[in-house]
């Protein structure tokens, strides 16, 4: 009860939160900013017609699809810094897991949204003289963008909820925070308004989602 | 003087093991227009594609305008830039248009043209326009594929082809999946570029166009061009007309 009748421990904690947010949001951010594009190359990658390629990366995929990320996260804490001989930042290491972690589903994504591009789209470039590069960017991964676009907002609200994760590297995120402030008070409060925190930051990212269908819905095909 | 733009000898091309073109060897001349007929199977498709090296041959050699874009089957391929060079002097129209749908129908003509020969942006659009007039599309520029029907979307296929300035035109089947209508349309646009002087190499299932409109026909079955020569002589020939009577 301590938080609703004193308002200055409320607003410490909003004050912890908002500390909280400060590590959430930019491991959110680094996350869709790294892993998208690095979800393109894997994706590629998984597509390569030299079989050592595809193998090696589709074994990167499994691992990375079929372990838990919380143990990805420890796994490049604990692991790394003993194989480069120096200590990594927790907020650095914490950002790589998830990177890695999501541009393997993101790949997936858009490999399933490169092949579901008609073949004839790629001839259509190549009869018009365009290099495979040309292709791909101006024709394939337009319409790739497109097509993948719903389960990508999937990955990414659930992108907003993994986060939470890090506080098993005692990162002081925002579930951190909160989490503390209930083992601390007995009240089950901070939970409730991190919780309203993750759903407010996932109506955005909904919000977002809508827009870029909408500005994407100009054709069909 | 006659000039043969194409030439194509002993071409072998193979499905999981199963031949489906067996010694096919063909030439096209300059300003010529030659529709390819034959049933549905025959390996049409396969011979113009393999031509466009959107498949590659088993065995043979083909020869455009010439430069060598193999001197002997699959491993005899000129570098991926020189069959970029090659590739740009065909032109090609599909079945299924395989426009850009999220490309307006002035940038389908114009996206080539800008990055692929380096035209400017207002050359290109001219280009477009006066394409797209043609086509009778000028009013279109700004819809997307999406909105226009059959006849037009192969129209517009057929502008982004002549944007690039090919040297022959390869059309596979281009009105079949258009109605009755819409197939007029586009053949008289085809046989408008005819009458230019235009190399052209056609597959068709229309039996009135490709005898009025084709200097040569070649007759294909089972992956063999069985009969070439023109159109008179073609179609009297009583393999020929059996099959045409099918269509
Ligand atoms: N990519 C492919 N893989 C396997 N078989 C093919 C492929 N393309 C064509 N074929 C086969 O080759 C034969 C000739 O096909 P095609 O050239 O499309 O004939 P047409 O255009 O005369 O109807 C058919 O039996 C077809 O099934
Ligand atoms: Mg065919």
């Amino acid at each position: 009860m301590k938080y609703l009748t004193d308002s200055q421990a409320f607003f410490g904690l909003m004050n912890q939160l908002w500390m909280g947010l400060s590590v959430t949001l930019p491991l959110f951010f680094y996350t869709l900013i790294f892993s998208l594009p690095l979800g393109v190359a894997v994706a590629l990658l998984r597509m390569s017609r030299f079989r050592p390629v595809a193998f090696v990366t589709r074994i990167y995929i499994l691992v990375l699809r079929g372990t838990p990320l919380i143990l990805q996260i420890f796994a490049i804490y604990f692991l790394l810094p003993k194989l480069l001989g120096h200590s990594m930042d927790r907020m650095f290491s914490a950002s790589l897991a998830f990177v890695l972690n999501y541009a393997a589903y993101f790949a997936e994504i858009f490999r399933g949204g490169l092949e579901s591009v008609p073949r004839g789209q790629r001839e259509a470039g190549k009869m018009l003289g365009m290099s495979r590069t040309q292709v791909f960017f101006r024709i394939l991964l337009p319409q790739m963008a497109k097509r993948c676009l719903l389960p990508v907002s999937n990955e990414v609200v659930t992108l907003v909820k993994d986060t939470a994760l890090v506080t098993a590297i005692a990162l002081c995120d925002m579930y951190y925070y909160a989490k503390r402030a209930t083992s601390a008070s007995g009240s089950l409060l901070p939970l409730f308004i991190a919780g309203a925190l993750y759903l407010l930051m996932n109506t955005l990212v909904e919000v977002a989602f809508n827009r870029l269908n909408r500005r994407l819905d100009y054709y069909r095909g | 003087m006659r000039e043969n733009l194409l030439t194509a000898q002993g071409l072998v091309k193979r499905f999981e093991g199963r031949d489906v073109l067996k010694n096919v060897s063909l030439t096209l001349e300059k300003g010529e227009t030659a529709a390819v007929i034959g049933a549905s199977g025959a390996g049409k498709s396969t011979l113009l594609r393999c031509l466009c090296e959107l498949e590659r041959v088993d065995e043979g050699t083909i020869e455009i305008g010439g430069q060598t874009m193999t001197n002997g089957g699959r491993y005899g391929y000129a570098p991926e830039k020189e069959l970029r060079r090659i590739r740009r002097r065909m032109g090609y129209v599909f079945q299924d248009f395989q426009l850009f749908p999220h490309f307006s129908v002035l940038r389908n003509v114009t996206e080539a043209q800008r990055c692929v020969l380096g035209r400017s942006r207002k050359e290109a659009e001219e280009k477009a326009r006066a394409l797209l007039d043609r086509m009778a599309l000028s009013d279109k520029a700004d819809t997307y594929p999406c909105f226009l029907s059959g006849g037009q979307r192969q129209r517009l296929a057929i502008a982004r082809m002549l944007a690039m300035d090919p040297d022959i035109l390869c059309f596979d089947e281009p009105t079949s999946a258009l109605d009755p209508q819409l197939t007029k349309e586009v053949l008289q646009v085809i046989r408008s570029l005819a009458e230019e002087g235009r190399t052209m190499l056609i597959i068709t299932h229309e039996m009135a166009f490709a005898r009025e409109a084709a200097g040569r026909i070649f007759y294909m079955a089972d992956g063999r061009i069985l009969r070439e020569g023109t159109p008179e002589d073609v179609f009297a020939d009583p393999r020929v007309r059996a099959f045409a009577q099918t269509e």
